[in-house]
């Protein structure tokens, strides 16, 4: 009789081929996605960071027009989390001096888009996930001073400026190494 | 010692070859098939997201257009006034000789505004055709003080100051480039051109004098003032032929008269159009507070990183 002990083959080295081939293809896959999905949520992230800057900017007007007086304070720098004066080059580094608020504190206010816009669910957590941070300050001067008061011309209305920043992060995580953060000016007066 | 004297009949032979032949054949129309499918989706993707950025970069000009500081009148080494800083804000010229994309339909943008209180920022966009090739670029160029320094303390003109950068070439294999101004109604405004107008703009009567409140000025300049958005559209193709059948194209941009309408002969190209809205919150301040803000008018919003 035959021994049929023939140790013959090819369908080993095949499959482990075809593994090694199959594997390959699998992680070039997820690179080629998984970066694409990171520079589209980015994208997408900065620009949601944008809205929440603007949103900064409407809450600093809604609290200005309900100020019966504006003081200037002191240089708000260490009690900002993410919105940092160096971020704007209209200050003079040092020189900003953030409003008060009646309680005779620099007024800087920061909240996650979840406290003004009221969702629930997903919707919710995503909001919480954006954040904004905003102090005032009289508009700096040509040199960047912010002590003293500009006026607009022909009137005794003093010019204001609001520096908020918008961050993909909640309000308590954001770190300006590693978050997007889009820092606006708006300057205003009051009537 | 045995010799091997097995073998295969000529029969099992050229079957095993037939069948091998077929799964050779199926394998590599398969790989050939996900090749061309891969790198269609990839030319599509590459001119997405090149358009993205572009589009990305236009609009955040466009919101910082016409901003003007509170110092920088006082304080501006071009030693502009209140009129002369309000003659270049915004400018769209469309159909420019030369300067108008491959259809001869393209708008040819301009954006000014002060990035601090002595200097200000000139951003063109337009297309251009890079040498030695057919093919039409978004081309982006920056010049700080374009009208040198006039005032005393400033520097003098300097390149690395004020054209630090040479014109960038933003999106490659670009179409049409249209960007559309309109006022607080909603309603299409032309001419809003400063200087050099294209025909469109000439036949509007932009060079004609009105009086604003900063002081005469064309027609083209003075319209800059009520610019409240502007639509843009970019149109690009992909770099290489993506399908298997010749396609036609409709390029549908803005209102007829002075967006563009252009069939393109039909290929194998993959082409879109990407269009972006922006509120010029610097040039036309709302009329209509919201409850909200009712308390404080806005005078300006401008120096984004």
């Amino acid at each position: 009789m035959k021994k049929l002990n023939s140790e013959k083959g090819f369908a080993l080295p095949v499959a482990l081929m075809l593994l090694v081939v199959m594997t390959l293809m699998g992680a070039a896959l997820v690179t080629t996605t998984s970066s694409d999905m990171s520079s589209n949520n980015d994208r997408d992230n900065s620009s949601q960071a944008f809205y929440a800057a603007e949103s900064g900017i409407s809450m600093a007007k809604e609290w200005l027009a309900q100020q019966p007086s504006y003081v200037p304070g002191s240089n708000p720098d260490n009690q900002l989390r993410f919105c940092k004066t160096s971020l704007f080059p209209s200050i003079r580094p040092g020189q900003a001096r953030a409003i008060r608020n009646q309680g005779g504190q620099n007024h800087i206010y920061r909240n996650n888009l979840s406290a003004l816009i009221s969702a629930s669910g997903q919707e919710a957590t995503r909001l919480s996930n954006f954040s904004f941070e905003y102090f005032i300050t009289q508009t700096p001067d040509k040199n960047g001073f912010t002590n003293s008061a500009q006026k607009k011309p022909g009137t005794n209305n003093v010019y204001y400026t609001i520096y908020s920043c918008g961050c993909d992060a909640s309000s308590s995580s954001c770190r300006s190494q590693t978050n997007n953060i889009i820092a606006l000016e708006a300057i205003v007066t009051i009537k | 010692m045995k010799k091997n004297t097995k073998g295969f009949t000529l029969a099992e032979v050229l079957v095993a070859v037939v069948i091998g032949v077929i799964s050779v054949a199926a394998a590599f129309s398969a790989y050939n098939y996900y090749t061309k499918s891969y790198e269609a989706v990839s030319q599509k993707a590459n001119v997405n997201s090149a358009a993205r950025d572009a589009l990305i970069l236009i609009t955040k000009d466009l919101r910082n257009a016409g901003f003007i500081g509170t110092s920088f009148l006082n304080a501006n080494c071009e030693n502009l006034d209140s009129r002369t800083a309000r003659l270049n804000l915004a400018s769209v010229s469309s159909k420019r000789p030369g300067l108008s994309g491959r259809y001869g339909q393209s708008d040819f943008l301009a954006v000014w505004y002060a990035v601090s209180p002595q200097d200000r920022k000139r951003v063109f966009y337009w297309l251009v055709k890079k040498q030695n090739s057919n093919e039409y670029f978004l081309a982006r160029d920056v010049v700080i003080n374009p009208n040198g320094h006039s005032r005393a303390g400033c520097p003098g003109w300097n390149n690395n100051y004020n054209h630090p950068v040479n014109t960038e070439l933003l999106v490659s294999h670009v179409e049409d480039f249209q960007v559309i101004f309109k006022d607080k109604d909603g309603k299409v405004l032309v001419p809003a051109c400063s200087t050099s107008c294209g025909p469109e703009e000439v036949k509007q009567g932009w060079q004609q004098i009105v009086a604003t409140s900063y002081g005469n000025m064309n027609k083209g300049q003075a319209n800059q003032q009520n610019i409240h958005s502007a639509d843009i559209y970019l149109t690009v193709r992909s770099p290489k032929e993506v399908y298997n059948s010749n396609r036609s194209f409709r390029i549908v941009n803005g209102e007829a008269g002075y967006g563009s309408n252009i069939s393109v002969s039909a290929d194998k190209y993959y082409r879109e159009t990407f269009f972006a809205s922006v509120h010029t919150r610097n040039l036309s301040i709302p009329q209509v507070p919201t409850t909200n803000t009712a308390g404080s008018i806005g005078e300006g919003q401008g120096y984004n990183k």
